[in-house]
């Protein structure tokens, strides 16, 4: 097997796995960046998901400035293509992590692509909560905390792992542009050194990688949201 | 000061869609008595919901007052307008439950776990709130699906949920708003008794919106009628399903106790005959009287139709009869029936 392995992809084996340039070295970047932007960009995300159901006209705190300034901040930050947005964002990734490059580094643009993406699905996620148990939770005195915790948050569960699924598959994907400021990881590996050496097979195997990292988070995701919905029991 | 437990004055409510203004309640001025069940009844469309949100403020007046507990809530007089605080208006909330008529209970929290829901501000321990949560679903008879979600129960069982935790922090005042409408018979008539059996028991204020005429029957004691955002009528049962007349009214009610519009179906034509209604409580019936009639007064009473409803407690008989016998006699049956707590109508239509 290991023999067979060696002739038919040879690249794949000179990259070795724990070197700078190694495999587990590539996967563990993809982790890294993509744990850590999952958790900026989440939190942001979820802020701003909740501001625009909470501050819109028909929600519970309407506030309509608010609500138009940050509609449109995450509006704009959807609008710049990610490729764009690593260079676009370099000064401020200087200022914060101190360095333009490498994998931390790649967590600010990263953090500041995704939040966007995750506040939009956050914000149809908690639309979907039924206006009248948010009507009911009033009647009974519940707080706008109470509202925004055991209500939207609480109702939206289900629906919300689902789209952070989603969000961190895209985010999976976003981390393989992040090659292009050094910050390494598996598409780094798929583009510097397969396609851009004609190593064919180091490509494939770093692709197959991602898509197994992908089909993880599909799976698990996907039990989780089954699991946390109690709503369309039977 | 009244013994109404919430007072409407003048309250109208207002809503702007682009260019056009929907007026859903106007100028309503209505008062609930403490402790009773008080029914509003309409079309849907008539603005009974918006009127009675108003109550704890999910919809804010566009004009009048709403006094709830002798405390004004909300009052607009020209452009001042004095509102209770955020926080007491919480606080009020609790002491004013409502249930809806699609129960509204949260889907991903178990049975207790939505009674709590509305304990979270009682000041009660956790445990403390456990043990209210079971006390309420005892009341409500799901005392064996604590941990059940809502999902796993059946239209009535979540109602009763729903009452459970609109009740969890002894509120003096409960809304039901269409709470049976999205219920079969059986479930409604076992919801509507239960909210019966809490308003004996527990002296709860009852406000009962409903479109079906047979649950105001069933349980209420006083009904207001809405038509186009105004109480049309106010009264007593037998005030409005036998005694109004209100057109509005009429047509809200059913024709049951209608004879004109009875007969009209029959193809009766009532000038040419000598009809009377007869309207009477079965209670108070002792003697025979279609036989005393004709022993009395010689007067034979042809019976058109009969029919008996129950509005509340009281058995309540409606009888349309030809009579027929001398002009005299007649005046004297009248008279006879007359003392023996019947109420006499004559059957003419306007010409």
């Amino acid at each position: 097997m290991g023999a067979w392995f060696a002739t038919h992809f040879p690249n794949v084996v000179s990259q070795g796995l724990n070197g700078e340039e190694g495999w587990i070295t590539a996967v563990n970047q993809t982790i890294y960046m993509t744990f850590w932007s999952a958790i900026f960009g989440g939190i942001a995300g979820i802020i701003f998901g909740v501001c625009l159901v909470i501050f819109a006209d028909n929600g519970i705190m309407p506030c309509h400035p608010l609500f138009w300034i940050i509609d449109k901040v995450v509006s704009l930050f959807r609008a710049v293509p990610f490729i764009i947005l690593l260079a676009f964002i370099a000064p401020v990734t200087q200022k914060i992590v101190g360095t333009q490059i490498g994998t931390t580094a790649a967590l600010v643009p990263l953090s500041v692509g995704v939040f966007p993406f995750y506040a939009r699905q956050v914000q149809v996620a908690l639309e979907s909560v039924d206006h009248g148990i948010i009507e009911s939770a009033e009647s009974l005195g519940a707080t706008n905390w109470d509202l925004i915790f055991g209500v939207y948050l609480s109702e939206a569960r289900s629906e919300l792992i689902r789209v952070s699924t989603v969000t961190l598959i895209s985010l999976v994907g976003l981390t393989a542009m992040a090659g292009a400021i050094g910050a390494g990881g598996l598409g780094n590996m798929a583009i510097s050194y397969g396609y851009n050496r004609f190593a064919n097979d180091t490509t494939l195997v770093a692709t197959i990688l991602v898509v197994i990292m992908v089909l993880i988070i599909q799976v698990v995701g996907d039990v989780w949201a089954k699991f946390a919905n109690h709503a369309d029991q039977g | 000061m009244s013994n109404n437990i919430v007072q409407f004055k003048d309250v109208s409510v207002t809503f702007k869609q682009k260019k056009n203004v929907i007026h859903a309640v106007s100028d309503v001025t209505l008062g609930i008595p403490k402790g009773e069940i008080f029914g509003i009844a309409g079309y849907s469309g008539a603005g009974k919901s918006t009127l009675v949100r108003t109550i704890n403020l999910l919809q804010k007046p566009t004009d009048g007052e709403v006094d709830v507990f002798g405390k004004t809530f909300y009052k607009k007089e020209g452009d001042h307008v004095s509102s209770i605080s955020t926080k007491d208006l919480r606080d009020e909330r609790r002491q004013i439950g409502m249930i809806f008529q699609h129960f509204n209970l949260l889907e991903e929290q178990n049975v207790q776990r939505n009674v709590e829901f509305g304990l979270k501000h009682s000041g009660l321990k956790e445990k403390e709130r456990e043990a209210k949560a079971k006390k309420m679903l005892d009341i409500v008879g799901l005392g064996d699906y604590l941990k059940a979600y809502p999902s796993q129960l059946s239209g009535g069982q979540q109602q009763r949920v729903a009452i459970a935790r609109a009740l969890a922090n002894d509120p003096k005042i409960l809304i039901s708003d269409e709470a049976t409408s999205a219920l079969d018979p059986k479930n409604t008539d076992q919801i509507l008794d239960l909210l019966k059996e809490l308003n004996e028991k527990y002296g709860l204020t009852i406000i009962l919106i409903t479109h079906e005429m047979e649950a105001i029957k069933r349980i209420c004691q006083q009904v207001a009628i809405m038509s186009d955002g105004k109480v049309v009528d106010v009264g007593d049962l037998l005030e409005i399903f036998v005694d109004s007349k209100n057109p509005t009214t009429r047509k809200i009610v059913g024709n049951s106790f209608n004879a004109l519009e009875i007969l009209k179906s029959m193809n009766i034509d009532v000038n040419k005959r000598n009809l009377i209604q007869l309207t009477y409580l079965s209670a108070d019936i002792n003697d025979p009287i279609i036989v005393s009639l004709y022993e009395k007064f010689h007067i034979s009473a042809s019976i058109i139709y009969s029919n008996i409803e129950k509005l509340g407690e009281q058995v309540v008989g409606t009888l349309i009869v030809d009579l027929l016998g001398g002009k005299e006699d007649q005046e004297a049956a009248v008279k006879y029936l007359e003392g023996q707590n019947i109420k006499v109508t004559e059957l003419k239509e306007a010409e």
